[in-house]
């Protein structure tokens, strides 16, 4: 059972207005409007191909927006210089779907990476880190190991841990639970609320797993045609007659 | 077709924006050094060391007709130094560097790697490419010179084997045939060639799509652009020496 988070509601991490995006002629993003509040996980609940991800790397600068208006730690990010956007960078944490590890590198070296790049620590310090890292998403002995050699759940954790590195103030999951069984799922849910827990940190969770919507979200959003069409705790998104809404609750538990 | 241009303008113009840059990534750019150059050698070696021989053993027949075998290591020496080392050497490169490069940018670009440099605040142009440019137009020339050697040396065992020429005679008429210009010339001819492999890999990978497909297609790319550019590369500095050469 999740513990109760401390999140503070007067204070929006993120805040988005008006978001539109379009793939050529396919307008994937339709209006979308969206807050995510100091110590809140939040999830983004939709259908494959209804633009989740392309919100999130948005929020990160990977995409650009087409419109609308968007405000990340009290700034806004369609005006931040290249050097701005790097700092930023530094307080978002984004785990990919696929994970994204660098395959050419240990595990060691894939969270060091970013580490020496972005703070003055000395050999001994690094390595304290990395270690206490790995420890947090209960890896500490894969630290030599190639990503080839891990599984689909520690390379999930692999991934969760190069981003806290850095010390995030916002995560960003990209479908955590992804191709993953059952168990190792709860797992990743348990390691998500954890991490909301031990670095405070404010989440935006994107999946269409339903039980990863309910173990690891304070508030549920969901994804319908391109705008938010449900909000509210798990329980109040589902009570509707909507029956693309009431189809996603029975095929997710079919499946 | 323009809209590439302008893509491939964009890249190299970045590339010489941010390769002066700090900061500088040394050590992946010594990484690179050794991808690129040390493990190019035994392929080089080989390669280089039967090409002095075949070019010597081919060119026997016509220069016997005429008499004039003892031309054979000037006529091995401005080959090889002025056409055959700089062409070998960046084929070899183009096919085992370029494409290399290409494959391994295109997997990162379509495995999100690349993107999650950038979410980590971590410039991946200057990461990934910067430094595989730099170490291409830097190791190739390098390459080359020791082509040239291994030709060089190649051709001597089968002079001296057929004409029972001396190692300092053989040598002696090898340098006495070549100019400054040659070898310069080489030399700028083997950056031009090594930056070409580093950009062309380079652009292929980090602009590939579609899956696997993509990552196929951009080590296809790479090796095939490359070589498309080489030869007109070849040929335009070809000229250009020519109109330098004294008459």
């Amino acid at each position: 059972m999740k513990q109760q988070p401390t999140i503070d509601w007067t204070r929006e991490v993120i805040s988005v207005r008006g978001l539109k995006k379009a793939f050529d002629a396919f307008e994937v993003l339709k209006g979308v409007d969206l807050r995510l509040h100091q110590g809140e996980n939040l999830v983004v609940l939709g259908r494959s191909g209804t633009g989740k991800s392309v919100l999130i790397k948005i929020l990160t600068g990977l995409l650009k927006a087409d419109e609308g208006h968007i405000r990340v730690l009290d700034q806004d990010i369609d005006q931040l210089s290249p050097k701005a956007w790097e700092t930023m960078r530094l307080k978002i944490g984004f785990s990919f779907q696929n994970s994204a590890l660098y395959d050419s590198m240990t595990v060691r070296e894939n969270l060091r990476f970013a580490l020496v790049r972005h703070f003055r620590l000395s050999e001994s310090e690094v390595d304290r880190t990395v270690e206490e890292v790995l420890e947090a998403v209960g890896l500490a002995q894969t630290l030599h190991q190639m990503p080839a050699e891990l599984s689909g759940g520690q390379r999930k954790r692999i991934g969760i841990a190069r981003t806290l590195i850095l010390k995030p103030e916002i995560m960003l999951y990209d479908e955590p639970t992804a191709g993953l069984d059952p168990i190792t799922c709860i797992e990743i849910n348990n390691l998500i609320n954890e991490v909301q827990r031990r670095f405070n940190t404010s989440s935006i969770i994107i999946t269409h797993d339903l039980t990863c919507a309910k173990m690891t979200g304070d508030r549920i959003v969901m994804l319908l045609d391109g705008r938010f069409g449900r909000e509210g705790t798990f329980e109040e998104v589902f009570a509707t007659d909507d029956e693309r809404v009431k189809a996603f609750y029975t095929y997710n538990f079919v499946e | 077709m323009f809209l590439d241009l302008h893509r491939v303008y964009a890249f190299v113009a970045r590339f010489f924006r941010e390769a002066f840059l700090p900061p500088y990534e040394w050590q992946e750019i010594i990484r690179q050094f050794y991808e690129v150059g040390v493990r190019s050698l035994p392929l080089i070696s080989l390669t280089g060391f039967i090409m002095g021989i075949v070019f010597t053993n081919q060119s026997r027949p016509s220069l016997s007709e005429f008499g004039a075998t003892s031309w054979l290591p000037a006529l091995i020496s401005v080959a090889i130094v002025r056409a055959l080392a700089p062409l070998v050497t960046a084929i070899i490169a183009a096919g085992r560097v370029g494409s290399n490069i290409g494959a391994e940018l295109g997997s990162m670009k379509v495995t999100e790697q690349i993107d999650a440099m950038e979410v980590s605040a971590t410039n991946p142009f200057k990461f990934l490419v910067v430094t595989r440019v730099l170490a291409t137009t830097l190791m190739v020339p390098t390459l080359m010179m020791y082509t040239v050697l291994v030709a060089l040396l190649g051709g001597y065992i089968n002079v001296h084997q057929y004409e029972a020429t001396s190692f300092v005679t053989y040598f002696d008429q090898v340098f006495g045939a070549i100019t400054f210009l040659d070898i310069y010339s080489s030399i700028l001819k083997s950056f031009v060639f090594g930056f070409t492999i580093g950009m062309v890999g380079c652009y292929k990978g980090y602009h590939s799509s579609k899956g696997t497909e993509g990552v196929g297609r951009a080590a296809n790319a790479s090796v095939v652009s490359s070589m498309f550019l080489i030869f007109i590369e070849e040929l335009l500095i070809l000229q250009i020496v020519n109109a330098l050469r004294p008459s």
